[in-house]
């Protein structure tokens, strides 16, 4: 784990405020290849922002974030963010595309593969998901859970390097989230490094290899998974499991 | 009056000389208003700053001022550019800056989500606008740029004052020879009805048909 | 083509005259004009048998043919019938034609009025007439208030037509102005800048009205 050489994101001293208020506080992290890495803590503990400002949705107001040891800067932003995968809360398909040109917009623009290709893939992604036939459907005739993994498959048609999900059931009815969240375990399974914010807590504890706690703009605990659960003597911490663990 | 001369006065000065002007009127202006209107729109959703600003004030400008003093001025203003292009040049102005409020309403409609997510696939800035966001202004757009539309042609009437032979005005001449009102105007109030009503009947059919090729069926705002 | 201050000076009186013309055919058109609207609105709303067709035809072809054929069609047609003034016609063509545009709105309001409040009216043993006039309308107007302030800048765009039936209002004098001393930047440019005067008044009392329906509703909601 300290080998710097399997780094994927690196974050240095970073501070993000809206305002008056303070989200990220001089916020340091690495990030390891194949990683998954969950975080949790209370609302508006910045756990969104740090997402959001990684692939640069946000702003930093000082500190750095590297890529791959390259620093992320104005000019770079935009290859960077083709490595990084994020699945918003909302899904954020586009409306007004099928989801075979929701998947395929970008591999083709970007990627400069051939349309024949790119379908070939998203054909094969839909299979692995459990929603191989919805190729030809608009959005609006989708339901949440198919929409979600829909854009979990739009994101992964990069070929990225590291996945971002920023609470990807919180929209759900809850007898979609579990499709949802078997989708991300298969990721897991394939090995993808991922940075994942949810407040399902039991399946944070089962996928994930590391946590982290965020409370008032700082990381307040960084464990492995196991530690996290068990070992851990943070009050605030113990009291945010206690709670949430009830559920 | 004579059937004949009721003929003469519907189909051959009416329908055969101004009502082509007038559809050149139309069409002419249309353009110009859809270029000012889409660029300025476009500006105006983007909050560009500065420039937006300065847009804001030509659209409170053109929604206070009355199109009759704008064409009169441009008339007297301008040495040069016949009563036609004078005419579209004024009715552009104005009704680019509604178009413009109607295109900047739509940008400013389309879910944030949906620009982040291009950006989270790196699609360049002009893929996004054209592919996802454009057609998504539409979907809100279209049936207040019809709306646009209807004003706009009856707007073109204006264009008489100035001396441009289109509909208005041969009608204005025409009742030198006919002294009936009722009958010459009202003939012009009949064919404009029909362009009017018309665009607004095959305009919804439009928007059932644009909706469905955007969104997919069974959409439902 | 620059602007002349002796030319303002010497007619700004003439424009203020012609101001007061402009105010005064707004504000008469505006208040028949709304009230015109209610009335064909609330007819459409209920559709009586026979009359709604007409009612609902004519703001139809009011709303979609142009308000300067309908001047000159009133007051060359109607001169011919009726000894009638260019004033008298002037408002009526303004009324006419506006009003189809306020009645339209007057009928989207009270269709969007809940159902239910008509009933229970019924069930209070109120008429069909007083349910209307003393719940639905109501509701409806403050509905359409906007609409019918932003109907009060067209209004005020519109007189400027009346200049082609002899009216002397702001636009005719602009124009005179201009066929006087040949300064189109000074004679449609202060014509301009009243226009405008006049249409930032109207939104800022739009404004204020604005605040003010929100405040009763912060009230009546707390």
């Amino acid at each position: 784990m300290s080998d710097n050489n399997n780094i994927v994101l690196s974050l240095k001293n970073v501070t993000k405020k809206f305002g008056d208020l303070t989200v990220l506080d001089n916020m340091s992290l690495d990030i390891h290849e194949h990683e998954i890495v969950v975080l949790c803590g209370p609302s508006g503990g910045g756990k969104s922002t740090l997402l959001r400002s990684i692939n640069g949705l946000e702003k930093i107001n000082s500190g750095e974030i590297y890529y791959r040891g390259e620093l992320v800067t104005n000019k770079n932003i935009k290859s960077v963010r083709s490595h990084i995968g994020m699945v918003f809360q909302s899904f954020n398909l586009f409306d007004n595309l099928t989801v075979r040109d929701n998947l395929t917009i970008a591999p083709i623009k970007i990627l400069k593969k051939t349309k024949a290709e790119a379908v070939e893939k998203a054909q094969s992604y839909l299979d692995t998901f459990g929603i191989g036939d919805k190729m030809d459907h608009y959005p609006h005739q989708l339901s949440g859970g198919q929409k979600q993994r829909v854009a979990i498959v739009r994101s992964m048609m990069m070929e990225p390097d590291v996945m971002l999900f920023d609470e990807p059931t919180s929209a759900l009815d809850p007898e979609m989230i579990k499709e949802v969240l078997d989708a991300i375990r298969r990721l897991a399974e394939m090995g993808m490094t991922m940075v994942i914010v949810t407040h399902e807590i039991g399946f944070a504890r089962e996928v994930s290899s590391r946590m982290l706690f965020l409370e008032n703009a700082k990381i307040r605990v960084d464990a492995s998974t196991e530690d996290f659960f068990t070992n851990t003597e943070d009050e605030r911490l113990k009291q945010f499991l206690s709670v949430i663990l009830k559920h | 009056m004579s059937l004949a001369s009721h003929k003469m006065l519907f189909f051959d000065t009416l329908i055969k000389s101004a009502l082509p002007v007038t559809l050149q009127l139309i069409l002419g202006s249309f353009v110009g208003a859809c270029l000012i209107g889409l660029i300025g729109g476009i500006i105006r959703g983007m909050k560009v700053p500065v420039l937006s600003q300065i847009l804001g004030v030509y659209v409170q400008l053109c929604r206070g001022i009355p199109d009759m003093l704008v064409l009169l001025f441009l008339y007297a203003a301008m040495t040069k550019g016949s009563t036609y292009s004078i005419a579209v040049l004024g009715i552009s102005l104005i009704q680019g800056a509604y178009i413009m409020e109607i295109i900047k309403g739509g940008i400013l409609s389309v879910d944030k989500g949906q620009w982040e997510a291009a950006k989270t696939l790196s699609l360049p800035f002009l893929t996004t606008l054209f592919r996802i966001v454009i057609p998504q202004v539409m979907l809100v757009a279209l049936p207040a740029l019809i709306g646009q539309l209807v004003l706009l042609i009856k707007g073109t009437s204006v264009a008489s004052t100035i001396g441009c032979l289109e509909l208005t005005k041969r009608a204005v001449i025409a009742m030198s020879g006919y002294s009936n009102a009722l009958i010459v105007y009202g003939y012009v109030l009949v064919i404009f009805f029909i362009m009017c009503h018309a665009l607004t009947v095959v305009g919804k059919k439009l928007e059932k048909y644009v909706v469905e090729r955007i969104m997919g069926d069974k959409y439902e705002r | 083509m620059t602007f002349n201050w002796r030319v303002f000076q010497t007619t700004f009186p003439d424009f203020m005259r012609a101001t007061g013309v402009t105010i005064q055919y707004a504000v008469i058109a505006i208040v028949i004009a709304v009230i015109w609207g209610i009335f064909i609105g609330s007819i459409n709303f209920r559709r009586p048998k026979g009359i709604w067709r007409i009612t609902s035809a004519y703001v139809c072809f009011f709303r979609e043919t142009p308000l300067l054929v309908q001047i000159y069609f009133l007051f060359y047609g109607l001169s011919r019938l009726m000894p009638v003034s260019a004033s008298i016609i002037a408002v009526a063509a303004l009324v006419l034609n506006d009003g189809a545009f306020i009645a339209e709105n007057v009928r989207g309001g009270l269709q969007s009025i809940n159902k239910g409040q008509e009933e229970a009216a019924y069930a209070l043993g109120f008429s069909k007439f007083q349910t209307m006039i003393y719940f639905l309308i109501p509701q409806a107007v403050t509905k359409v208030q906007d609409s019918i302030m932003n109907m009060v800048s067209i209004i005020i765009k519109d007189t400027s037509l009346l200049m082609w039936i002899t009216i002397t209002e702001l636009t005719y004098m602009a124009h005179r102005v201009n066929s006087k001393y040949y300064q189109p930047v000074t004679a449609y440019l202060t014509a301009a800048v009243i226009y405008m005067a006049l249409f930032l008044s109207v939104q800022g009392i739009k404004k204020l009205m604005d605040r003010r329906s929100q405040k009763k509703y912060e009230l009546s909601e707390s």
